[in-house]
Parts: C-alpha cells; sequence; structure tokens
C-alpha cells in the first residue's frame, strides 16, 4: 500500500471531518442545505478514498452517515439533535479510527453503525424508495447475484435468527481486491417493528470498471430468506464507487445513467471546499520544530559572535544578522495557531454536555484569532475541557432553576482570549448560580482541610480557592461529569505546569468566571526571544522576563529611605505607598538568608517583580543587563525544581536558568492581600477595554517625565557621569563592553536638563541598527499606561504625544526622531532603510483611532492619527517624506476621505504614495467611486487581519515612494 | 557487545558504545539551584542543552576522591540511536545528556554470556549485571533506570 497516499487521506479525511462538525454544530442553529450537501460530498469522499485504500470498516461507517446525510439532503429525514447526536457520533469515530495505526480495522464500529441505521430507517417511510432517491430503482430480488469477493458484518453473526450467511458468503470466492475499482453493495436489512435485531449484511466487492459511474443506486424491496421479522424490508443499496487519485474522488464524468446525481454537484465540491488549501502544504510538525530549534541555534550563535567580535559595522554580517532574525521569525509563525481551533472543539463539547444535562446553553466566544504556539493550545484543551463541565454542570442551572430565579432560561457562557500585557488570558463567565463561599467554607471544614477558626480567618478568595484542591466537590451527588472531585485540581495543575495561573471569581445567584493566565514567555513557542534582564548571584546568571520585571531599585542600607527593613522576620522594603515584600535570590535558590548583619553591608539592587498583577522585591547581587534571549524548555530532569521557567544559552555559550516569578512566589509562600486581588482584577478589565501598552517612564530633568515603549528597549543600565568620555562634540558612554554614543534629551529636545547626579541611567533601544544610548536619568520605572494617551499633541520632532500617569504628565518619546536629530548624518544617510515604516491614519472616530492602533501595536509600528482629511493632508504637504503609507476614513469632518485622497493624487510629491481607504460605507458605489478617486484599496471595517495585511503589503511600495521622493529632493538641492 | 569502561566513584563501569555519541574534558556548566544532587548542572554543547549527570553522586556509597580532571560523556539520543543499536537493546533517551566520569579507560568487547547478576550487595538498581574484565569487574549500568528514579525519585 502506498504509504503516503495513505498519510494523505488520513489528512484530508481528518480535516473534512472537522469541517463536518462544524456544520453539524452550525446545522443545529440553522437549517442550511448548502451545509449538508457539503457533509455528505465530504463522507462520500471518505468512503470512496477508504474503500479505494481497503479500510473496509472505515468504508462502511462513513457509508453509513452518508446515507443518512442523503436523506437528510432530500428531507426524507428530519434534522434533530438526535440526528445531530448520532453524526456527531459517527465523525468522532471516524476520526479515532483514522489516527489508529490499522485505520480502525480492530474498531468495533457496530453500536455507531445501529445508531445510525436507527434514523436512517425512520419509520413511516419506507427505506429509499424510488422516489425517496435522486437515483434508484426498485429491485424486487433479493440479492445482486454475482460478486467476486465479500465481508460480511460481523452483527449478522450476532442476529438471533442466524442469516444464511452461507448462502452469500461461499457463493463469492476469495477474490482480490487489488483492482482499484471498488463497487460496494449494501443490504440494509431493515425492520419496521422497532425490533432491535434490525440486520445488515455489508457486501464489499470489486465490480469491472464498466460499472463505474457515480451513481447512487438504491435497491428496496422484501427479502424473505432475511426476515427475523414478519414485517421485515431488506432495502439493498448498491453504489459505484469511482476512481480514486491522490486519496481524493475525481468524478467519473459522461456517464448516461439517468440515475447518476448532477455531475455538477460533485465537480463543485472539488471547486469550492478547499479552496485555501490548495495553496498550502502539509509539514509534519516534528520537521518545523527541528527547524525551530536549529534556528534557535542560530540566533543563539549569532549572539555569541556579537558579543565575541565586533561585527556591527559589517554589512555582510549585518545581512546576515538580520537573515537569522528573519528565519527565526518565520518559523516561529508557523508553529503559532489561532485559539479558534481549540474554541470550535469547545462548541462543540458545550452543545453535547449541555443536551446530556438537559441544559440550555449559549456560548459566545471572543478572540479566537489570538495566536499561540500549538503544543500550549493542545496543553490549554484539557483544563479548558474541564472549565467547561464545570461550567455547565456546576455553574448553570437547568432552564426550570433559571426561570425560578428570573433568569432567561437558556444559560450564557462566555469564553474570551486576549493578550494582555506578558499575560495570555484565557476566561470562561457563566451567568449561573455562582460558588457560595460559605458552602466551600462548611465543605472545607468538614472535609478537615481546615479548623472553623482558621475558616473565619480566611478571605473569601482563599475559600473560592478551595476549589481548586484535589478531591474537593461541593457537590453531594456524583454526576457522570463532575462531583467527583477531579476537575478543578486538574485545571490547576495543568495551568501551573504550563508556567500559568487560574482564579475564580464568583457572585452568587449571578454566575462565576475562571480566568487562566499564562505569561506570554510560556504560550510563545519554545526558541522564541523574549527580552531579559540577567542578573547575578553567587557567580550564576539567571534572566528574568522583561515583562516581570516593574522596576530596579538600588537599595543602601546607609540610606535612611532605601533601606530594606524587617517586618516579622521578612524582609521588606517602603516602596513609595505600600510595603513591599522582599525576597533574596540567593535563599531562592536554595542558599542561606542574608543575616541582618549583611543587609547593612554595601549597596544592593532590589528587581520588583510582577506577578499576577501584584509586586514583590527580589535582591539580587547584580543586574547583568537587558538581552534579548531564546526561550528554550527546561530539560525534563530539573523540571521539579519549580523556580525555573526554561534555560537560554548566553552570548559566551553558557546556559543561563529563567527565573519564574510564579515559582518563586510559591516556594517563598507570599500571599497577598484579597483586596489587592479585587481591584487589580478590576484594573485588568479596565486594561482590556483600553487596550494597554507597556512603557518606560522615566524623569530627566526633576519635573518633565518621558516615556518609551517596553518594546523599544533593549536595555537599561546604570552608568556613573563621570565616566561619560567626550570626544569633539560626541559623548560615549560604555554599556555592556560596548561604546556608544550618549544623547542627551536636552540637547535634541526643548527641555530641562538633567540635574546634577553622580550617576544616572542608561536605556538602549532595540531594533535599532546603530543604537544611542538615551540618558534617562535617576529613576526609571515601568508602567502600564492604561490612560487615554493624547496623540495630537505630537509636535512631529520627537515627541508622540502624552498622556497622564499618577497625575504626572508623561511625554511619549519618539525615539527615532530623536536619533534622527542626533546624528542627522547617521540617520539621513539613507532614510528607508534607518527608518522603520510610518503609517498616517486619518479617522475621526477615537474608538476606531484606538482600535486601529491597537491592530497595529504587535509588532510595533509607527502611527500618526489625524482626525480628519484636512489635517492629514496638511501634515502630508508639510512633511511628504515622513509616510509611508496613509490609511484613512471615508466620513471624516471639514475633508472626506475621498476629496483627501484626490488631492493626494493631485500633488506631485505625494502622488505615489499610498492610499488605503478603512470604511463602513460598503456600498459598490462608495467602493467604485472611492477606487476612482484614487484609493489603492477600499477595506470594509473592520478586519484586523486583512487591514494589517494590506498596509504591509503597501509598504514596500511607500518606502519605494518615499525613496524617489527623498533622492528627487537631493537631486534638486 | 562493545562496551566503553570508564571510572568513577572508586569502580569501573561501562556502558554499550553505540549509546554515546561523543567524549570531551568538561566545559563550564550551570548549577541548577534546587534540583537532584545528582545533577551536576546544565551545558551547551554545539546548541544542544545537555542535563549533566555525576555519576559519583549516584552511588550509594562511592570510594576514592573524585578525580581533578573528570571527563564527560555525551549519550546518544533516544531519535539518534542507530537501528543496529536498537536492535542489540540499547537504550538511550529523548533528551541529551551527559555523564560525568573520572576517567575513560577502554572499549572491550563483551559477550551476553559472560553477564553475571549484580551481587547482593550492590544496591544501586542501575548497575544491571556484573562482568569479569582483566583482573577485576566491570559494572554494567543501565542508565534509563537511573535516569528514571531522578525523573521520579522514590523517597
Amino acid at each position: 500500500m502506498d504509504q503516503s497516499l495513505l498519510q494523505e487521506f488520513v489528512l484530508e479525511s481528518t480535516h473534512s471531518l472537522e469541517k463536518v462538525e462544524q456544520d453539524l454544530l452550525a446545522l443545529e442553529r440553522t437549517f442550511d442545505a448548502a451545509a449538508i450537501n457539503r457533509m455528505f460530498r465530504a463522507l462520500h469522499s471518505i468512503k470512496g478514498s477508504s474503500s479505494y485504500l481497503g479500510l473496509h470498516t472505515i468504508e462502511r461507517l462513513s457509508h453509513q452517515a452518508e446515507t443518512l446525510l442523503d436523506l437528510l439532503r432530500q428531507r426524507l429525514r428530519e434534522l434533530t439533535p438526535a440526528t445531530v447526536d448520532v453524526l456527531l457520533q459517527c465523525v468522532d469515530q471516524l476520526r479515532q479510527m483514522l489516527q489508529l495505526p490499522d485505520h480502525g480495522a480492530s474498531v468495533d464500529i457496530n453500536p455507531t453503525v445501529t445508531r445510525l441505521f436507527e434514523f436512517i430507517r425512520e419509520p413511516g417511510v419506507e427505506a429509499p424508495t424510488d422516489e425517496a432517491s435522486d437515483a434508484d430503482f426498485t429491485l424486487s430480488e433479493p440479492l445482486p447475484a454475482p460478486v467476486e469477493r465479500a465481508t460480511v458484518d460481523r452483527s449478522t453473526v450476532e442476529l438471533e435468527r442466524p442469516l444464511s450467511n452461507s448462502s452469500v458468503a461461499p457463493a463469492i470466492p476469495p477474490g482480490s481486491g487489488e483492482t482499484p475499482l471498488g463497487r460496494t453493495f449494501i443490504l440494509e436489512h431493515d425492520n419496521d417493528q422497532h425490533d432491535r435485531n434490525g440486520g445488515r449484511l455489508l457486501v464489499a466487492a470489486t465490480a469491472p470498471p464498466v460499472a463505474m459511474a457515480p451513481a447512487v443506486q438504491s435497491l428496496s424491496g422484501s427479502h424473505g430468506g432475511f426476515a427475523t421479522a414478519p414485517a421485515a424490508q431488506a432495502a439493498v443499496r448498491t453504489e459505484a464507487i469511482p476512481h480514486a487519485r491522490n486519496g481524493s474522488l475525481t468524478p467519473a464524468g459522461g456517464n448516461g445513467s439517468p440515475s447518476a446525481p448532477p455531475p455538477a454537484a460533485l465537480s463543485d465540491s472539488r471547486g469550492d471546499d478547499h479552496p485555501a488549501e490548495e495553496k498550502m502544504m502539509r509539514v509534519r510538525v516534528k520537521f518545523l520544530d527541528d527547524l525551530l530549534q536549529l534556528t534557535g541555534n542560530m540566533v543563539m550563535a549569532r549572539n555569541q559572535l556579537l558579543s565575541k567580535y565586533n561585527f556591527a559595522d559589517d554589512p555582510a554580517f549585518g545581512t546576515l544578522s538580520q537573515c537569522v532574525t528573519q528565519v527565526h521569525k518565520t518559523i516561529v509563525q508557523t508553529r503559532m495557531q489561532p485559539i479558534g481551533t481549540l474554541f470550535d472543539r469547545c462548541e462543540r463539547l458545550t452543545r453535547d454536555l449541555a443536551r446530556q444535562l438537559g441544559k440550555e446553553v449559549s456560548l459566545e466566544v471572543h478572540g479566537r484569532e489570538l495566536e499561540l504556539d500549538r503544543s500550549v493550545l493542545e496543553a490549554f484543551s484539557d483544563p479548558l475541557t474541564h472549565l467547561l463541565r464545570n461550567a455547565l454542570d456546576h455553574g448553570l442551572e437547568t432552564p426550570q432553576e433559571r426561570q425560578a430565579a428570573g433568569k432567561t432560561r437558556v444559560g450564557h457562557l462566555k469564553l474570551a482570549a486576549r493578550q494582555q500585557g506578558a499575560e495570555i488570558i484565557l476566561s470562561l463567565e457563566d451567568d449561573g448560580r455562582g460558588i457560595d463561599p460559605d458552602r466551600i467554607k462548611h465543605r472545607a471544614i468538614e472535609r478537615g482541610l481546615i479548623t472553623a477558626d482558621q475558616a473565619e480567618t480566611l478571605h473569601r478568595r482563599a475559600l473560592l480557592d478551595f476549589i481548586f484542591r484535589s478531591g474537593f466537590s461541593t457537590r453531594d451527588e456524583v454526576t457522570s461529569l463532575s462531583g467527583r472531585g477531579v476537575g478543578l485540581d486538574v485545571v490547576r495543575t495543568n495551568l501551573e505546569s504550563l508556567g500559568g495561573v487560574v482564579e475564580v471569581q464568583s457572585t452568587v445567584g449571578k454566575g462565576s468566571a475562571f480566568v487562566a493566565r499564562l505569561p506570554l514567555t510560556q504560550a510563545l513557542v519554545s526558541s522564541s526571544l523574549i527580552s531579559a534582564l540577567i542578573v547575578k548571584c553567587e557567580e550564576e546568571r539567571y534572566a528574568i522576563p522583561q515583562t516581570a520585571v516593574d522596576e530596579i531599585i538600588k537599595v543602601d542600607p546607609r540610606s535612611d529611605r532605601d533601606r530594606i527593613r524587617r517586618l516579622n522576620g521578612r524582609m521588606v522594603y517602603q516602596l513609595r505607598d505600600t510595603v513591599l515584600p522582599v525576597v533574596s535570590l540567593r535563599s531562592v535558590l536554595g542558599g542561606g538568608d542574608n543575616t541582618p548583619e549583611e543587609e547593612h553591608v554595601g549597596e544592593r539592587i532590589l528587581v520588583v517583580i510582577q506577578f499576577r498583577q501584584q509586586l514583590f522585591g527580589m535582591l539580587v547581587d547584580l543586574i547583568v543587563g537587558v538581552d534579548e534571549i531564546v526561550v528554550r524548555p527546561l530539560p525534563r530532569m530539573v523540571k521539579n525544581c519549580g523556580i525555573f521557567s526554561g534555560h537560554t544559552v548566553m552570548g559566551d555559550g553558557q546556559i543561563a536558568l529563567i527565573l519564574d516569578s510564579g515559582g518563586i512566589v510559591d516556594r517563598e509562600q507570599l500571599t497577598f492581600a484579597d483586596d489587592t486581588l479585587g481591584t487589580s482584577l478590576l484594573h485588568g478589565e479596565r486594561e482590556h477595554v483600553e487596550g494597554d501598552q507597556r512603557l518606560v517612564v522615566f524623569s530627566y530633568a526633576d519635573t518633565e517625565h518621558f516615556a518609551i515603549p517596553l518594546e523599544m528597549v533593549s536595555l537599561i543600565e546604570r552608568v556613573e557621569l563621570d565616566d561619560i568620555r567626550r570626544v569633539g562634540a560626541q559623548e560615549y558612554v560604555q554599556v555592556m563592553q560596548r561604546t556608544l554614543p550618549l544623547l542627551r534629551l536636552d540637547r535634541v529636545m526643548g527641555v530641562g536638563g538633567l540635574p546634577k547626579l553622580a550617576e544616572s541611567y542608561v536605556l538602549v533601544p532595540a531594533r535599532v541598527s546603530y543604537p544611542i544610548a538615551v540618558l534617562t536619568g535617576r529613576r526609571v520605572a515601568v508602567v502600564d499606561a492604561v490612560e487615554q494617551f493624547e496623540s495630537r499633541l505630537s509636535d512631529g520632532q520627537g515627541m508622540l504625544g502624552t498622556f497622564m500617569h499618577d497625575n504626572k504628565l508623561v511625554m511619549l518619546l519618539d525615539l527615532y526622531r530623536l536619533f534622527e536629530r542626533h546624528s542627522p548624518d547617521r540617520f539621513r544617510l539613507s532614510p528607508v532603510e534607518q527608518r522603520p515604516a510610518q503609517i498616517l491614519l486619518a479617522e475621526d472616530s477615537p474608538f476606531f483611532q484606538n482600535l486601529i492602533r491597537s491592530y497595529l501595536e504587535h509588532p510595533p509600528r509607527r502611527l500618526t492619527v489625524v482626525s480628519d482629511g484636512e489635517e492629514a493632508l496638511d501634515l502630508l504637504r508639510e512633511h511628504p517624506e515622513d509616510f509611508d503609507v496613509l490609511v484613512s476614513d471615508i466620513e471624516m469632518p471639514r475633508m472626506d476621505g475621498f476629496e483627501l485622497v484626490r488631492q493626494i493624487r493631485a500633488d506631485a510629491a505625494l502622488r505615489t504614495l499610498p492610499v488605503i481607504a478603512v470604511t463602513s460605507l460598503a456600498t459598490p458605489e462608495h467602493i467604485e467611486r472611492g477606487l476612482r478617486e484614487g484609493f489603492d484599496s477600499y477595506l470594509i471595517k473592520i478586519d484586523k487581519e486583512q487591514l494589517v495585511s494590506t498596509i504591509d503589503r503597501y509598504l514596500e511600495r511607500g518606502a519605494r515612494h518615499r525613496a524617489a521622493f527623498t533622492s528627487a529632493r537631493k537631486g534638486s538641492t | 557487545m562493545q562496551i566503553v569502561t570508564f571510572a568513577s566513584a572508586g569502580g569501573v563501569h561501562g556502558i554499550p558504545v553505540l549509546a554515546v555519541e561523543e567524549f570531551f574534558r568538561p566545559i563550564p556548566l550551570t548549577r541548577v539551584p534546587l534540583a537532584d544532587k545528582r545533577i551536576a548542572g546544565l551545558l551547551n554543547q554545539r546548541g544542544k542543552s545537555a542535563t549533566v549527570l555525576n555519576l559519583r553522586q549516584c552511588f550509594h556509597r562511592p570510594t576514592g576522591e573524585p578525580a581533578l580532571h573528570p571527563k564527560m560523556i555525551l549519550l546518544e539520543t533516544e531519535d539518534h540511536l542507530t537501528p543496529e543499536a536498537r536492535s542489540m537493546g540499547v537504550r538511550s533517551f529523548a533528551d541529551p545528556v551527559v555523564l560525568l566520569v573520572d576517567r575513560i579507560l577502554d572499549i572491550v568487547n563483551i559477550d551476553r554470556k559472560d553477564w553475571q547478576p549484580r551481587p547482593a550487595h550492590i544496591t544501586e538498581q542501575f548497575v544491571s549485571g556484573v562482568v569479569r574484565h582483566g583482573d577485576g569487574y566491570i559494572c554494567l549500568l543501565e542508565l534509563p533506570t537511573l535516569i528514571d528514579d531522578i525523573f521520579s525519585p522514590k523517597a
């Protein structure tokens, strides 16, 4: 047997079964004849291919499903939830069989076939008759006579009154099935009397090629010899299966049979079923994994080379380095999968469970497009299943209970995935009965988990947390789904093994919300790049993901303010208005705790770490720097340490372990108070609504505050101001063994100067080919900017806009513009390469401004937002060389998009600028007019993928536009 | 079957040559705090991250002193075992593992029939048998047993 053909068949069938499943689920909501046709064709194709490949069990099962679907599409059977059930069961079994090494040859499909059959032979309809099928003739003879080979359905053996198998089987010489032309005869022995013994005989046989026609022939007739009940009827269906090639059916044309289904239907199936797939290639995951690991190694080796030799100025190395980064990125992308694939399964599960439990449920799904590493998706699958079960079984009430409580009959579940800051958040909310903390309290006391006294001191959240304990269930009765106390503890264990957490919030009578959080470092593909703070402790280096680091503080025992103090023997630090718990990395790593004496010796570094939006401080010996590291999983033998989430290879080829803040919190038994969690969750909600961005905030002159997006920062390091060296007019500073030019903000923009300080932080930007250290003063913090960002104040001279943080006005800096101002020669030489693409967005609605901004955030693109056409035009005319692409709304005050694009096309300097319309004005007339006026592309609001890909597509042209413009200007001066 | 013999913890031990990828002088390794004491640390050998097992620590009662200049043996990973090795029953692990030993001694040919069961006073489960060689004995190590024990230590 051709293995590749078989593999192709398995892949393709698995894929089409997935679609069948989706169609089935959709059908339950709205009847769609096209969907039934699609499913029929899918099953038909599976049957044909499996017959060709000799996978007879699959063939048999798919045949039965096809038969039922055929009846459904002719409206001879009604589509009921029960029908969907059985078809789903069938899909599941087929899928399972496809995965087995023997492709299901050993699987007992009889129960499924029997169930299917119950629907096929629905009473009241005389098995398929001539008007029933589009291709039939009635056969009064019992059996088609000449067959060469037969397999006899095992179920026939189970019949009470043995069928005269012998009358069929011996008549068939043991032929060979090597001819690819298969013919299947299936005898369906029907029984009107609801006799459970409805017997069937399946005969698969090879037939001469002449029989090839995609004809469905339904034969029916009574057949006394097989009667197990007086009114028995046997329906015989024959079907010729066209020659299968490459695992997919090719319709055999030119059949003159009046019984053939319209050939168009079959060829259609080729046309519209898998249009996208044709451009895809299936690659074994193992290859991708290997490739990913190898490119990860390449990135690390590149970094090692960079740290050894100063290649930075060698263009060839630059190219190589960029290629390595690109290759790595591309491969990482191939492993990513939208979480929607997982959510699809949830829809199915919800439906099945709801039916099983007699509940009515609607499931709302958000964030399907969020992409995660596929292994993480797989790992999410189990916990999510448990959460859904729990929500359906415990959370939601029965329709009666709901009505009694004054709620809608239909329970509501909301499943959502999103990225927030450095975490992936997966939430499942229900509007069910909620969790009663008192009940949990009683149960916990009853089970001896806590004493009554302890229970009184426990916060609500701590009580709710009990539901994640192994063996804990508030259910008294055990159902098939839950109540056995397994489930939620599995959810927590699974998520924790991924490095995530799960929490629950609940209001009695209103519902519950389970929120799983997973650090981005874990949700991303292993071998992906993250930015990390490298610290040293006991001569070993450790990496802390930058996203977990909130702030770095120098503590000095001699100073009164920056001192670690003791509270009940544990270390604390007064961070502004909160008392920060402090741990020492050395003791976390199993070394001794600092003795109080040691605390009085010398300066220490306190890294403020964020965990589940709580803060704690960790004392480290030394900060080595910030690096882009390739995250690799922890070798299995050291996984049980509990405080590491992975490892990486540093520039010198040595391994460094990545610290896991969650693990440290556990090990140090830090328990955060209840109320802060509540507010932080609320805070989280707010962030979700407005979208957030992590910013590095610093003050330069004491009263002026600035911010730079964290993503643009590669390193923050402290330098002594005495160490700044001067060469001519230029200042230089040593950062991480590299000498970098220094930028002082007051030299490039109109801001106050740095006060007299002994030392200051410098910030080194990421993603620039010519790094410049930016002097950032004494206080540097990382904040989540959730406040409204005001971009109208952008001055085009280095300030992108302003926002309020902690009642302070903070200016968001445009680093690239500042660099241009700092060393115009460097940055003007080839503006096209040096400067990232700049997008101008003309959009009057703040909502869409934010939306589009959020679309373009990852990866960060430079976006300038104006709110009408006139503003856009003014800006473009003033700085024609500044923008690569204009994205414009149509309906805007003062000047609309049509007028804007007309003016642009009439302007010699702007004529070649790519302009994309993004609008809800979607009538053909508008689109036609838009394209006529000069839009390059006309998009309907608001499809992220489409917008991003369209912009990316035009960026290249935009860069050419800008290059042409710049050279034209050079030529004229 | 050919086995490579090495000295560690005061004894002579052997593993199938086919289970070995390469020998090398120790390179700097990264200690893993809180890990099993038998794990010396992690190292990066040509882009591969390997877990280093300090074989000496694996014995209940090691004798002698650890060598000043120990050697490292990188074991083959499971998917790199040759079909020949597999047919001979050589087993390995999915992840790269390095053995830290005192000295590499020799490569010797031994015969299956010369294997003798481990004497009762050798309590290390991962010693699968002994074989007479020259004046002394070679302990044949069944490394998967050892590593399984590190994965899920029995008290």
